[in-house]
């Protein structure tokens, strides 16, 4: 299978009244079909900013961002939203219109891309049905629970039919259980709809549970990557080995004061 | 005192404070909705930050929300002469009050625009929705509670205008308070014209909050 997403010499530089940061130092990455790549690092390490470049919601300082085949920094801005409409996206809090109802959250980029509301909405309560919402077609967002929301979310990326879903520390406000669920949910998708899924998470127990690949990012640099089980069992860095065993202690601990 | 001629003057005064009220709403929204969107959207945190369009409606906007209504009202007469062909009666008033409306109307869209949940924008983004369309289909959508909340608040303001132009002629109830109750003396007319636009308000105040919290979706 061949490769989805690309990163060549990607760095990004935000400069603001109190400085400059360098968000993304040089990031080289690639991404192959049908993968579930995990992206972890400390906060603030540009989790966050390397995933939003790859659908150009940030866009590189320099570099190329090469996404299902066509570099996004060549693509007119028609082109680009075009292109965003196969990549679908989740977000922590999840950011679901809290006026429209589940149906029609999930039909929303349908409809927003002139689809007849009455075949969107068709659609949309067949995804839900995968996501396991079936009973909750007319509810409104804010009577659902985070983990809830998230499927809403999930069912609403996949009215986009995308090739690639972004997951911004999807996982991060919901409870361990309702995690394990979300996570249970994106590995059915990465099987049955061959979705390449690329995970943003602090969390070592969510790479450690669904991605294939991982990539450890520190100071914007990418120190390591490679597959789940080498990464972590054997980190060649000094970066991945500290945050890796850091990681794992500190969720050892909350678990065990959590009594499970 | 409370004859037939004096009953009917009221009732003819209800009508067109109201007709000053709405008209002046209406025009007030039909500009100050694109006003609100592009204070909004170009704004630093906005849709397309523009710093110069933003500077400059923002310095108009506040020069004429700066000027008292009076004095714009009197500032206005060659203007409102011109398109309405006279500068006094309640026809005429609606051009004042809609040109003070505009900027007052058009913070206020700014600011409900600006509760938009900047996540609910990205994620509109991260779908390929153009810009015009996360106005249309997200921003304007998300906050109609906070926009109805805002039409009660600008019917019950430019109803108050109103009745300050009838100072100078406006028409409309505030014209009868200020013709009855300060030239003559009348103070029972005052007094009822004083509690016809204080129920006005009232009503209307309750009636658009009342919407507003009907269509809200957050509480549930
Ligand atoms: N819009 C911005 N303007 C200025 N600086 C920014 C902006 N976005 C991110 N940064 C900076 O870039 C760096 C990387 O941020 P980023 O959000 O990508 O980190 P992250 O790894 O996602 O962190 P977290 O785990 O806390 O979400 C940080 O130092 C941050 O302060
Ligand atoms: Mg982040």
């Amino acid at each position: 299978m061949g490769t989805i997403v690309e990163f060549k010499n990607v760095t990004k530089i935000f400069s603001s009244a109190y400085g400059t940061t360098k968000a993304l130092d040089d990031v080289n990455l690639q991404i192959n079909e049908g993968d579930i790549y995990g992206v972890i690092g400390m906060s603030g390490a540009g989790k966050s900013t390397l995933i939003r470049c790859i659908n150009l919601l940030e866009k590189p300082t320099s570099g190329e961002v090469i996404t299902d085949g066509d570099d996004l920094m060549t693509l007119s801005e028609r082109q680009l939203r075009e292109k965003r409409k196969h990549i679908g996206m989740i977000f922590q809090h999840f950011n679901l219109l809290m006026q429209k109802n589940v149906v029609d959250n999930v039909a929303f980029p349908l409809t927003a891309a002139g689809v007849p509301r009455k075949e969107a909405r068709a659609k949309a309560t067949e995804l839900l049905e995968v996501v396991g919402l079936k009973e909750k077609v007319k509810s409104y967002p804010a009577s659902l629970s985070g983990g809830q929301m998230q499927r809403v979310a999930i069912a609403r990326a996949l009215a986009q039919d995308p090739k690639i879903l972004l997951c911004d520390e999807a996982t991060s406000a919901l409870d361990p259980e309702t995690t394990a669920s979300i996570l249970n949910l994106l590995q059915k998708i990465n099987r049955e709809y061959n979705i390449t899924i690329i995970i943003i998470t602090h969390a070592m127990s969510v790479v450690r549970k669904v991605c294939s690949h991982v990539a450890i990012l520190s100071d914007g640099k990418i120190v390591e990557t490679g597959l789940v089980n080498e990464v972590f069992d054997n980190p060649k860095t000094e970066e991945g080995r500290l945050l890796i065993s850091k990681a794992e202690e500190s969720e050892r601990r909350e678990k065990e004061q959590k009594g499970v | 005192m409370w004859s037939q001629e004096v009953i009917n003057m009221i009732i003819q005064g209800i009508g067109e404070t109201l007709k000053m009220t709405v008209f002046s709403c209406l025009f007030g929204y039909l500009f100050g909705i694109p006003l609100g969107v592009i204070l909004s959207t170009t704004d630093v945190n906005g849709l397309t930050p523009n710093k110069y369009v933003y500077k400059v409606l923002d310095f108009i906007t506040n020069i004429v929300r700066s000027v008292p209504f009076l004095i714009l009202l009197i500032l206005l007469i060659p203007f409102t002469r011109a398109l309405v062909g006279k500068s006094y009666g309640s026809t005429a008033t609606i051009v004042p009050l809609t040109v003070a409306a505009i900027p007052f109307i058009g913070r206020m869209v700014e600011s409900s625009l600006n509760e938009v949940d900047r996540g609910v924008i990205e994620a509109a983004r991260s779908m390929g929705i153009s810009n015009f369309k996360i106005i249309t289909r997200v921003m304007l959508v998300e906050t109609r509670v906070s926009l109805m909340t805002g039409i009660t608040i600008a019917f019950g303001t430019i109803l108050g205008y109103s009745a300050m132009a009838g100072t100078v002629g406006g028409g409309g109830l505030g014209d009868i308070a200020v013709r009855y109750g300060y030239y003559r003396y009348q103070t029972d007319i005052m007094i009822v014209t004083v509690v016809l636009l204080i129920l006005l308000v009232q009503i209307f105040q309750t009636v658009g909050m009342r919407i507003a919290a009907k269509t809200d979706r957050r509480i549930k």
